[in-house]
């Protein structure tokens, strides 16, 4: 145990006012009251820290006055209110919600399956992704869709370009080329 | 010390937030003394510190349903409220130029300015002891409001809410050797005081 009979002892500072605010653990304080008998300059820190705790414990307690009281209730009472009038607004959609869910189901499905038929075309019955190809499709019909389908090997005569075609200056000379094969078909 | 308490905060935050207002009423009581009482030693003036606890409770309600740290609630009312009191202090001091609440004579605020003192003296039959107690109280008060901002505050958190060095050392964000230090200087500033005002008596 350290004895300091001079002024400054380190622990005054600190371990008086943790001890006489009582938040010292049991050991510690038991050693520190130990120390306290021995050390003036701690003795006269606790008994310094203990009348000011009892002046501070003597101060008259204070209290709110009715109208803060009664204007927190008021408050407390509008924001309850508040957060039950969301929740049912909340409530309401989700009401809403369950008697369209057997249609927008439906709906649903039906979009689905006509993307999903779309996509899972057999190749034969899909149209040419050339872009001239597509031109004939729209011009030719039936005669086409023997045409492109059936002899995919005709196809290469064409114009494959797609800027050519876009452009629109080999038109002329594709609907004369198509013509020409149907003939050939015919003839076959 | 803190002591565990039935229902608990996290308790009563709970059955507020699912509808009972009463709940509200109940945190507000439980607080209402040490609350105020730090709130009035941390700024001297009674009337700000029943607005300060006010907007205190508001601003807590507010923030409720998206605070999660139920079982630190009483650090983070304090810590709202310390800030609260931090703003007010300062915009009264850039207001005013001065701090208010440094009395400009020995004798302190001027008559009916300490809220402590005034409500006493309205009971008009006090006896004579208790019309001491109000002067003592009164001048314990002037003193604690001559106490640095970091004193104060530390005092007040300790002795106006009964909150551990632990507690205070968080709310206030400084080590706990700092928070007991800051008390130790506080009582030994208001000894000092004191020891003032009772030689002035003398004289």
């Amino acid at each position: 145990m350290t004895q300091h009979t001079g002024m400054a002892c380190p622990r005054a500072a600190t371990d008086s006012v943790l001890y006489v605010a009582g938040e010292m653990a049991g050991g510690e304080a038991a050693a520190y009251a130990r120390h306290v008998e021995v050390c003036p300059t701690c003795a006269a820190a606790v008994a310094a820290g203990r009348a000011a705790e009892a002046w501070l414990h003597g101060l008259p307690v204070r209290r709110l006055r009715g109208e803060t009281r009664e204007a927190l209730s008021m408050a407390a009472r509008a924001f309850v209110a508040e957060r039950a009038r969301r929740a049912s607004i909340r409530e309401r959609r989700v009401v809403w919600l369950p008697r369209w869910q057997p249609a927008l189901g439906w709906a649903l499905a039906a979009t689905l399956l006509l993307v999903a038929g779309n996509l899972f075309q057999t190749p034969s019955e899909m149209a040419p992704v050339t872009p001239s190809a597509a031109l004939l499709t729209w011009d030719y019909g039936a005669t086409t869709a023997r045409t492109t389908g059936e002899s995919g090997d005709l196809l290469p005569e064409f114009s494959h370009d797609p800027l050519e075609v876009a452009l629109g200056t080999d038109l002329l000379a594709v609907r004369g080329e198509v013509d020409r094969l149907a003939e050939n078909i015919d003839d076959f | 010390m803190a002591r565990p308490v039935s229902p608990s905060d996290a308790e009563l935050i709970d059955e507020f937030l699912g509808g009972q207002a009463t709940a509200f009423d109940a945190l507000v009581r439980r607080y209402e003394t040490a609350l105020l009482g730090f709130l009035a030693r941390m700024t001297g003036d009674g009337p700000l510190a029943e607005d300060l606890f006010q907007e205190t409770f508001l601003r807590i309600m507010q923030a409720l349903p998206d605070y999660r740290e139920r079982g630190r609630f009483r650090s983070w009312l304090f810590s709202v409220a310390r800030n609260l009191a931090l703003d007010a202090l300062r915009r009264r001091r850039f207001e005013h130029g001065i701090f208010r609440h440094a009395p400009a004579s020995p004798d302190g605020a001027e008559d009916g300015d300490d809220p402590v003192a005034d409500g006493i003296a309205a009971e008009e039959d006090a006896p004579d002891a208790l019309a001491e107690r109000a002067e003592w109280a009164g001048r314990l008060e002037r003193a604690i409001a001559q106490l640095s901002e970091e004193q104060r505050e530390v005092l007040a958190l300790r002795a106006g809410a009964g909150l551990t060095f632990r507690e205070i050392a968080e709310i206030t964000g400084v080590s706990i050797n700092t928070a007991l230090g800051r008390m130790r200087y506080a009582t030994i500033a208001l000894r000092r005081k004191l020891a003032e005002y009772r030689a002035e008596d003398m004289t």
